[in-house]
C-alpha cells in the first residue's frame, strides 16, 4: 500500500476519480485485503458523518446577533462600482453646479491621494484589526515591541536581509516578518498550542508565490521574493508561566535565523 | 425569484443597511451554527461561537475580498473561531461510554438515535482540527481546494490530514462496533 494507492482510494470515496481510476481502485481492492479494509473504513466514516442530523439554531440567535452589532458608518465596499471613471467625470460636468463642485473637490482629493501614493514613499495605514489571512496591515497601537531579530547576510550579488519583530498586548502576540530580498525565503514560527492559539495572518504587501500554512503549533510562510506579513497569536486565558516561541528563517537551503523567545503572560 | 447575491448584501451592509446584514444572517446562521456545534460539541457553546462569528464578519466586512466566495470566507472565520474556542475551553471531550449513556434519554433507546449520538461522541474524541476537516468535507461537501482556503492548508496537506482524520474516526467507529451499523 503506497501513497498513490491511498490517494486513489480517498478520491474514490470522495467521488473524484475518473472511470479508469475507479476501475483501477476496484481492481486494487479486489487483490489486496489491506486496501479493501482501508476503503471500507473510509466509506464507513463518510456514511457516519453524512448520517448526522442537521440541527436548527436557537430561534433567538438571529435577534442576539442583530442586537449585538453596532450601527455602521458607510465604508468602502469591496465590490467594484458599476460606473466607469469616465462616466463619473462626465457626470461632474453635467451635474448642477454645487454638486459639480463637490465632486470636483472629491476628485481633487483622489488625484492627490494617487499622486502621494505613487510618487511618495509608501506608508502603511493602520486602520484594520482583522487577522483573517487577507491583504492589509495590523493596527499595532497599544502593542509593545518585545523583540526584534535582524536577518542579515551579505552575498556577492544579493544581500539577504529582513527582520522578525514581535509585538504584544495583553491578549495578542503579533509577529511581523519582513523579507527584503528577491530570493526565495521560508520562515517558520512554532509555539505551544496549549497556551497560544493561531488567529490568522495579514499580508501587508503583495508577494510572489506567497504561501502560508498552519499546522500543529507551527506557522510557515514562504515566498519567492520580498514579503511583509503579520501572524497573530492569541494568548489563551489560562496561559501559565513562560513559554517558548521559536523562529527560523532559511533561504536557498541556508539557515539565516534560529531564535527563541520566552513569553510570559 | 432569485435571491440577492451575497456580494450585493455585503455592499449594502457596508453602506449602512442593517437589514442587508440581517439577510446574510438568515442565509447562513444555520450552517454556521451546525459547523460550530459539530466542532465544539454542545448547543450553548455553538450559539456563542455563531454569534461571535457574525460579529467578526460584521466588523471585518470591509476587508472581505470578493475574489473568494462569501460563504468560504464566512466558513473560514467560523472554523477558526470554533476550533480556537474549543481549545480555549480545553475541557475534556473524551466522551466515555458512560457519558454517552448519560446523554441518552429513554426515547433514545431507539437504535437510530443511539447511533447518531455515538457517532457524534466519536467525532468529539478527535482534535478540533480533524473534526473541522471531516465536517467540511462530508457534511458541507467542500472541495479540497476550498477546505485549503478555509483552514489555511495546502491541498496536499488537506488530503493528508483528511485521510488521517478518517482513519482515526474509522478506528473509533470499529471499536464501538458502529461500522457495521452503517
Amino acid at each position: 500500500m503506497n501513497d498513490q494507492h491511498l490517494n486513489l482510494i480517498q478520491a474514490e470515496v470522495d467521488g473524484l476519480n475518473s472511470d479508469s481510476e475507479s476501475a483501477r481502485v476496484r481492481s486494487l481492492i479486489a487483490d489486496n485485503s489491506e486496501l479493501r479494509c482501508s476503503f471500507d473504513e473510509l466509506n464507513a466514516v463518510k456514511l457516519a458523518i453524512e448520517s448526522l442530523v442537521e440541527k436548527e439554531p436557537p430561534p433567538t440567535l438571529r435577534a442576539s446577533i442583530m442586537n449585538a452589532i453596532p450601527e455602521r458608518e458607510t465604508e468602502r465596499a469591496p465590490v467594484a462600482e458599476t460606473t466607469s471613471w469616465w462616466e463619473s467625470i462626465a457626470s461632474i460636468v453635467t451635474s448642477p453646479k454645487p454638486v459639480s463642485l463637490a465632486y470636483a473637490f472629491s476628485l481633487g482629493l483622489i488625484v492627490a491621494f494617487v499622486v502621494s501614493t505613487v510618487l511618495m514613499p509608501p506608508t502603511i495605514s493602520t486602520n484594520t484589526d482583522q487577522f483573517l489571512g487577507s491583504m492589509g496591515t495590523v493596527n499595532l497601537s497599544g502593542f509593545e515591541t518585545i523583540a526584534e531579530f535582524a536577518i542579515e547576510e551579505e552575498e556577492e550579488e544579493d544581500d539577504r536581509e529582513g527582520s522578525v519583530k514581535v509585538h504584544r498586548n495583553a491578549s495578542l502576540i503579533v509577529i511581523e516578518f519582513t523579507w527584503n530580498s528577491g530570493r526565495p525565503v521560508l520562515a517558520s514560527i512554532t509555539y505551544d498550542e496549549e497556551y497560544l492559539g493561531y488567529t490568522g495572518t495579514t499580508v501587508a504587501e503583495e508577494s510572489s508565490n506567497l504561501k502560508t500554512t498552519t499546522e500543529d503549533g507551527e506557522v510557515t510562510m514562504s515566498s519567492d521574493g520580498p514579503l511583509k506579513q503579520f501572524v497573530t497569536l492569541t494568548v489563551r486565558d489560562d496561559y501559565e508561566g513562560e513559554n517558548e516561541l521559536n523562529f527560523s528563517v532559511t533561504s536557498g537551503g541556508r539557515s539565516l535565523l534560529t531564535r527563541s523567545l520566552w513569553v510570559r503572560k | 425569484m432569485t435571491s440577492t447575491a451575497d456580494t450585493v448584501l455585503v455592499t449594502r451592509t457596508l453602506e449602512g443597511e442593517r437589514n442587508a446584514f440581517g439577510e446574510l444572517v438568515d442565509r447562513y446562521q444555520k450552517v454556521v451554527y451546525n459547523v460550530a456545534y459539530r466542532i465544539v460539541g454542545n448547543e450553548l457553546d455553538a450559539e456563542d461561537v455563531a454569534q461571535t462569528v457574525f460579529m467578526k464578519v460584521y466588523e471585518n466586512l470591509a476587508t472581505y475580498n470578493p475574489r473568494y466566495q462569501f460563504f468560504s470566507w464566512l466558513y473560514r472565520i467560523a472554523v477558526n473561531e470554533a476550533v480556537n474556542s474549543k481549545k480555549r475551553l480545553r475541557k475534556s471531550v473524551e466522551l466515555t461510554e458512560d457519558s454517552i449513556r448519560a446523554q441518552s434519554t429513554p426515547l433514545e433507546g431507539v437504535v437510530a438515535m443511539d447511533v447518531e449520538n455515538q457517532i457524534g461522541a466519536a467525532l468529539m474524541s478527535l482534535t478540533p482540527e480533524n473534526r473541522a476537516i471531516l465536517i467540511l468535507r462530508h457534511y458541507q461537501e467542500f472541495t479540497y481546494k476550498d477546505i485549503g482556503y478555509i483552514m489555511d492548508l495546502t491541498e496536499q496537506k488537506v488530503k493528508a490530514r483528511l485521510y488521517s482524520a478518517r482513519q482515526r474516526l474509522g478506528k473509533i467507529l470499529i471499536q464501538k462496533g458502529l461500522n457495521t451499523e452503517l
